[in-house]
């Protein structure tokens, strides 16, 4: 897509099955450094394998994942977690039996003596959390679970961050300030960011980059000037014009 | 009052059987059958050993430390094939307790004596309220309260304990936040089987080393995690608590329904409350 050498994050040619079914069938696209990229598309077209097989959650059967210009293909999630890429699943993202403060704490895989300036941090992202931080995370309400997750996610040493539905579950309001405190982390902190969203019009604001994905394959992707040129393919793809 | 005592002594006992048992199924899904004849193998070691070197410590450290290494090699070779297979685990793990059982049994065909020593803690008896008891049951006691004390601050205090609830509760998402489950699977087991191998160490001395200890322990340990709840850390001890008091206050007044009676609670257990009395 665009003319910089080397992305943070290049995907080339994943196939990957899950139980005998073919899911991916040849997945490509990058996410270039400190961008926002997006890939968006209808249910079941296998946005989440491809997160779960850049995690190493699942082995592709073929093709190459590279992460800041190492191959990572095939690697252990904790291995590709160390690496410096932060995943937020968008389902049972959080351990219910620890606390919100355990949580944090085992996300957290910096040094040790900045734990505490970092936990700081992340509780005045998110002010809900910081009075429940002894309360196990499984008392929290769907929606503070979801923020603990992105907590989570960005208390994490990382340089790129992977949100998978960041916004599902959350009040229209919430995502809107969620994706404007989102920006300025990422920005402040020179941080890549690969997203899969349902509620786009949200994510559209920060987004530099959008993937189409359909049936297996990345369809095309654009940045995010061009949305209104490539409203015909987008309208075909995602079955609604953004 | 020596029914109290035995009752803590053997719910300490039925605690050091089972702790590897729960620790290991709460992590990995693995049902360890071959537990219980670690612990028996634990305990006819110790006393080879002892009568070999005549060195308490170095005994107990000796047997440790096979029974991590029994436990290493067994996670690498045997259990690491074949996670994710609970029939293949069960097969596997009933297989190794009938070698275990087997192995014991052509070494040590009449069992083991632990010799009377000189020592007071060993072999030595104070006199409570006119009952004479053996010092070393204080001793059991006391380890067995330490180990759960133990248990409790790794698990509620430590980065590891906090690894370990994670991997109980969700290893995919654990290994999303960087834990090395592979490490802490291997870790676990090795854990859990040196923690066997110490506590029929432990027991020894009391029970000496008979040809029934593996068995009889191996089904003490198998109502535990059952009667406890199946990945209750602190459940393992309550419910050994819990069998501890009904055996021996049964032994005490009905001697003939005794270890009987432990089953039977498993059974109770499994039909009102399947999912275990104590919480996670």
């Amino acid at each position: 897509m665009s003319n910089t050498p080397e992305p943070i994050l290049s995907v080339k040619e994943v196939h990957t099955y899950i139980s005998g079914f073919h899911i991916l069938q040849g997945v490509s696209f990058q996410v270039e450094r400190l961008s926002v990229t997006a890939i968006l598309g209808r249910n079941g077209v296998g946005k989440t394998t491809t997160l779960k097989t850049i995690m190493g959650l699942y082995k592709p059967s073929k093709g190459t994942v590279v992460f800041k210009g190492e191959n990572v293909t095939g690697q252990p999630p904790y291995y590709i977690t160390r690496k410096g890429i932060s995943f937020v699943p968008s389902e049972k993202n959080i351990f219910s039996t620890l606390t919100v403060d355990e949580n944090l704490k085992l996300a957290y895989n910096g040094p040790k003596d900045k734990i505490s300036d970092k936990l700081e941090l992340v509780y005045s992202l998110f002010p809900e959390l910081k009075k429940f931080s002894g309360l196990r995370a499984g008392m929290l309400s769907g929606g503070q679970q979801r923020m603990l997750a992105l907590a989570c996610g960005m208390i994490r040493e990382h340089d790129l961050l992977i949100l998978d539905e960041p916004s599902e579950g959350l009040s229209p309001m919430y995502v809107k300030n969620f994706f404007r405190r989102l920006k300025l982390f990422t920005a402040e902190n020179k941080k890549s960011v690969l997203l899969v969203e349902q509620n786009f019009a949200f994510a559209r604001e920060i987004t530099d980059y959008i993937y189409l994905m359909d049936k297996g394959v990345v369809v095309t992707g654009f940045s995010a000037g061009e949305i209104d040129q490539r409203q015909d393919v987008i309208r075909r793809i995602l079955g609604v014009s953004l | 009052m020596s029914a109290l005592i035995d009752s803590l002594v053997y719910a300490s006992m039925i605690y050091m059987a089972s702790l590897g048992l729960v620790i290991v199924f709460g992590l990995m899904d693995v049902f360890n059958l071959a537990q219980g004849a670690f612990f028996g193998l634990g305990a006819y070691l110790f006393v080879t050993l002892y009568y070999v070197t005549g060195n308490l410590p170095l005994s107990l450290i000796v047997t440790a430390t096979i029974g991590f290494i029994i436990g290493f090699l067994t996670e690498r070779l045997l259990i690491r094939p074949i996670y994710g297979n609970p029939l293949a685990q069960l097969l596997l793990t009933m297989g190794l307790l009938t070698l275990l059982v087997t192995f014991m049994q052509l070494l040590w065909p009449s069992g083991l004596v632990f010799p009377e020593t000189g020592d007071f803690m060993l072999s030595g008896y104070v006199t409570l309220s006119s009952i004479s008891i053996r010092v070393y049951k204080f001793v059991v006691i006391a380890v067995g309260f330490t180990l759960f004390a133990l248990v409790n601050t790794i698990l509620s205090k430590t980065m590891l304990g906090i690894k370990l609830r994670s991997g109980t509760e969700n290893r995919e998402l654990a290994a999303i936040f960087g834990v090395n489950i592979s490490r802490l699977f291997t870790l676990s087991f090795s854990t859990a089987v040196a923690l066997a191998l110490l506590g029929g160490a432990f027991v020894a001395p009391l029970t000496h080393a008979t040809p029934d200890l593996p068995v009889h322990f191996s089904l003490l340990a198998f109502a535990i995690p059952v009667v406890g709840g199946m990945k209750s850390y602190s459940g393992a001890f309550y419910a050994s608590l819990l069998i501890g008091f009904i055996d021996r206050f049964t032994a005490y007044f009905v001697p003939w329904l005794t270890f009987a009676v432990d089953l039977l609670v498993m059974i109770i257990v499994l039909i009102i409350k399947p999912e275990g009395l104590f919480e996670r």
